[in-house]
């Protein structure tokens, strides 16, 4: 995504694609093509005013989408109240596999201990 | 011979309980700051996770469950040793992928249909100093809800994993597509929300 800018025939900077400006504004692009970008928006009204664009649209419809939009959404029928209870079952659930493991460990670790104990040491 | 047995077999069955306890309390400690953690996560990101099923897949009461098995699923991979780098994003694919699989068979339900947005318009409390001013941003409103409507289901997910402040490259790991198609998809995005506003 860091496509740079062409020069055309007679030496004059063309316009980047339009995408790159999104890009751009996204702060999606690699220092160098950031830089080209920046060099041609000193020199070019067009592709500023497509730039002040994107960035209308974006502060347009995130102004639509904290007034009319999100606010609106119906909340969980629920209301969350199922989450602590499932949350305590898988929980149990993991546990009980896990503690098998563990006792196995724990007697593993013993056995192997009291070999040692056991076992008169040359 | 017999004492030294019996001293032995004393020392052995209580060092068993020594580790079995040890680990034990490990474990549980262990298991309550991961059931602490998750709880966390889940109180931070429910609702944006759940917003973004709503708005992206349809107003579906499926929504919630789906929200919370993301969120249960986390913590099943926690506990089983997983290691997760971003968890934000992981929930967020997980519910994504949950969202595909339960609710995609059904239509997608508008969260804003027209008596909805009728209601809306009507309560919403417009700062605009002049009815003049009310009046153009209620139809700058009116012309963004037909081109959030137009929306195709890649671009309405792409548009609101974006406004949750992911980049790029996660949003193509979260919808599993490339980064350059989340890019070809937010500008088509932008044109379409552009081009209502600037016709």
């Amino acid at each position: 995504m860091d496509n740079s800018l062409q020069n055309g025939m007679n030496g004059e900077e063309q316009h980047p694609p339009r995408e790159q400006l999104l890009l751009y504004v996204d702060r999606e692009l690699g220092p160098k093509g950031a830089a080209r970008i920046e060099t041609h928006l000193g020199t070019c009204w067009s592709c500023r005013t497509q730039v002040s664009k994107i960035e209308k649209s974006i502060a347009d419809f995130m102004e639509f989408n904290g007034a009319m939009f999100t606010p609106r959404l119906s909340p969980p029928p629920n209301i969350w109240r199922g989450f602590d209870g499932a949350l305590r079952q898988v929980v149990a659930e993991s546990g009980r596999r896990s503690l098998l493991s563990i006792v196995f460990n724990s007697f593993g670790r013993f056995f192997s201990r009291a070999r040692h104990l056991v076992m008169p040491r040359h | 011979m017999t004492l030294f047995r019996l001293k032995r077999k004393v020392i052995l069955s209580s060092e068993a309980e020594l580790y079995y306890d040890n680990d034990l309390l490990q474990f549980r400690q262990g298991t309550l700051k991961l059931e602490q953690k998750v709880t966390g996560y889940f109180e931070q990101w429910r609702d944006p996770v759940y917003r973004y099923v709503v708005a992206a897949f349809g107003n579906s009461a499926q929504a919630e469950d789906v929200t919370q098995e993301a969120f249960l699923q986390l913590y099943r991979c926690l506990h089983a040793g997983q290691s997760i780098g971003n968890a934000r994003a992981w929930v967020f694919r997980v519910a994504h992928n949950l969202a595909v699989n339960q609710i995609k068979s059904q239509q997608f339900i508008t969260p804003l249909d027209d008596e909805t947005w009728a209601e809306v318009r009507r309560v919403y409390q417009d700062s605009s100093p002049t009815p003049e001013q009310k009046l153009i941003q209620q139809e700058k409103f009116d012309r963004l809800r037909i081109a959030v409507t137009s929306l195709t289901e890649p671009e309405r997910q792409c548009l609101h994993l974006r406004t949750k402040g992911f980049r790029y490259r996660e949003i193509a790991k979260i919808l599993d597509m490339s980064t350059t198609t989340v890019a070809e998809t937010l500008y088509r995005v932008i044109e379409k929300l552009a081009k209502e506003n600037y016709g």
